[in-house]
């Protein structure tokens, strides 16, 4: 959405304002300096927390007051927890205090909160860091001061829980300038003796002040190192530490610690005793299973020749129709197969071969016969030209003494004049016998 | 196992009470199986009853632990 461009109503913008900061800051903690107090007919009480440089104005509704230890006074230093709220018709945002600590916390508390911060920025309280515990742990050891309320507290749990727990005392003190150094030893030493599965910081609650040991840096890197799982079980519900952030589990009380820790033994009887009578009920419904599943067989059993006759009988008769089948196949293709015999036969092309060659031998007769006569005729024509030939040839002219002039061959132009030659040339004068060369002389009478 | 504890003898006793309800053992494992879930009751039970908080006070002596068994002397707080 384009804010530029909206334009709110004023009871618009404080709603939304109000959501704004309600959610963003509903469980705050506040140290600061109360001033401005007061506390009009209503029962309310108002004033303005505020330290060197900011204030912020504050209000505790009369509800809240029963749970003060002591009144409000001008100039306290005070620790407010509550959550910021806008009121409205005012535009006025400020704290809705739940609880006010005193004791001059707000330093302490300002350590507090800038020691979180970094550790947090660490990464020391992330959860993928937390080790898991031991459900039903073997060894369990306290690190306490043995004669505090929160150690019989604890033992009190346990031992009415489950007493198959071992539980060991390490001895500290929980309180003080050495509290912070021997409780971090004692996590230390635990972890290099490495026998004991959970380790549980224990102590009462307290001010402040007296459950500072366990908001100390060094303390905290410990916890975090510490191989085997640390729980911390120190203080009442509403006390919070560092250790508690950076421990693997955070036990309200001591006494909380030893329930959530360990499992209640009644249970454990019960569901031993649930176990056996399932076992029990179990076997029974295998035996009867098995019996039914004998029995279910049995009956199968003294069912089993019927099936068999009937696929016997189904077998007899599946066999005799295949045979009959068969052979009705056999003699059907049979018949075709001499159908197609006869057809075949008719087809053939042998008749038709032999009339072919029958006109071809009648043929070849009438050929050759008139080829015979051809020649026959032939030769008589011939004879008979040979007869005139012989009549008119000049060769018998020639036998009679005549004789033929004629140039030499090739052109052999027959002479029949003088002037058909000339002196010296050659020419031939064919006679009955033969032929004669002769030369032409100068002729006498020219 | 090494040592018989009485979680891992509950979560043994669960398993065979498991196996058991799922009915698909033959029924000779069955019985085996049941034999074996008996003996774990038993030894849980057993556990269960005998057990007895022990408490020990952790005491470091000359740079080596020993441990005394821990008498709550003072429970008038």
């Amino acid at each position: 959405m384009d804010t530029s461009q909206h334009v709110y109503s004023v009871r618009q913008l404080n709603r939304e304002i109000r959501s704004l900061l309600e959610g963003r800051y509903p469980f705050i903690s506040v140290a600061g300096e109360i001033s401005s107090l007061r506390r009009p007919y209503s029962g309310h009480l108002y004033f303005t927390l505020k330290d060197a440089d900011a204030q912020i104005k504050g209000v505790l509704f009369k509800m809240q007051q029963r749970y003060l230890s002591e009144e409000l006074r001008e100039g306290m230093q005070v620790v407010c927890r509550g959550r910021i709220s806008v009121y409205e018709p005012r535009g006025d945002y400020q704290l809705i205090v739940d609880r006010v600590d005193f004791r001059g916390a707000g330093e302490l508390q300002v350590a507090f909160e800038r020691l979180k911060r970094r550790l947090a920025e660490e990464g020391l309280f992330e959860a993928a860091s937390k080790r898991p515990l031991p459900g039903m742990p073997e060894q369990i050891t306290l690190v306490t001061s043995p004669s505090g309320a929160a150690v019989h507290d604890f033992l009190q749990v346990a031992a009415r829980r489950f007493p198959l727990t071992a539980i060991q005392i390490y001895p500290v003190t929980v309180q003080g300038e050495q509290a912070a150094g021997e409780i971090s030893q004692a996590i230390a030493e635990l972890n290099r003796l490495g026998q004991t599965e959970i380790i549980v910081l224990c102590r009462g609650g307290g001010s402040m002040e007296d459950l500072w040991a366990f908001n100390d840096e060094q303390l905290a890197r410990v916890i975090h190192a510490s191989t085997i799982p640390v729980v911390n079980a120190v203080g009442h519900e509403i006390d919070f530490t560092i250790a508690d952030f950076v421990a693997d589990l955070r036990a309200p009380t001591p006494s909380a610690a030893a329930e959530l820790l360990l499992p209640d033994i009644r249970e454990l009887a019960d569901r031993v005793a649930i176990l056996r009578e399932a076992l029990l009920r179990a076997l029974g419904r295998s035996i009867s299973e098995g019996e039914h599943r004998l029995r279910l067989q049995q009956h199968r059993l003294e069912a089993m020749p019927h099936p068999l006759d009937t696929i016997s009988l189904k077998l007899d008769h599946l066999s005799t129709a295949l045979a009959a089948e068969m052979s009705a196949l056999i003699s059907q293709k049979n018949q075709l197969l001499q159908r197609a015999a006869a057809a075949l036969d008719r087809n053939s092309p042998q008749l038709r071969l032999d009339l072919h060659g029958q006109q071809l031998q009648a043929l070849g007769l009438r050929l050759s016969g008139s080829i015979q006569s051809l020649i026959r005729r032939r030769e008589e024509q011939l004879h008979r030209a040979a007869g005139v030939l012989d009549a008119v040839s000049p060769l018998a002219t020639l036998a009679r003494g005549y004789a033929i002039a004629r140039k030499p061959a090739p052109r052999a132009t027959v002479i029949t004049s003088p002037e058909q030659v000339r002196t010296g040339e050659k020419i031939e004068v064919l006679v009955h016998g033969g032929k004669i060369d002769c030369l032409v002389e100068p002729a006498e009478g020219r | 196992m090494a040592k018989k504890t009485f979680e891992s003898a509950l979560s043994k006793l669960e398993k065979i009470t498991q196996e058991l309800e799922a009915g698909e053992l033959p029924l000779e494992s069955s019985l085996k199986k049941f034999d074996e879930g008996v003996q774990l009751v038993d030894f849980c039970n057993s556990k269960l009853e005998e057990a007895k908080s022990r408490v020990e006070l952790l005491l470091k002596r000359d740079g080596s632990f020993e441990t005394v068994p821990f008498e709550e002397d003072s429970r008038g707080d």
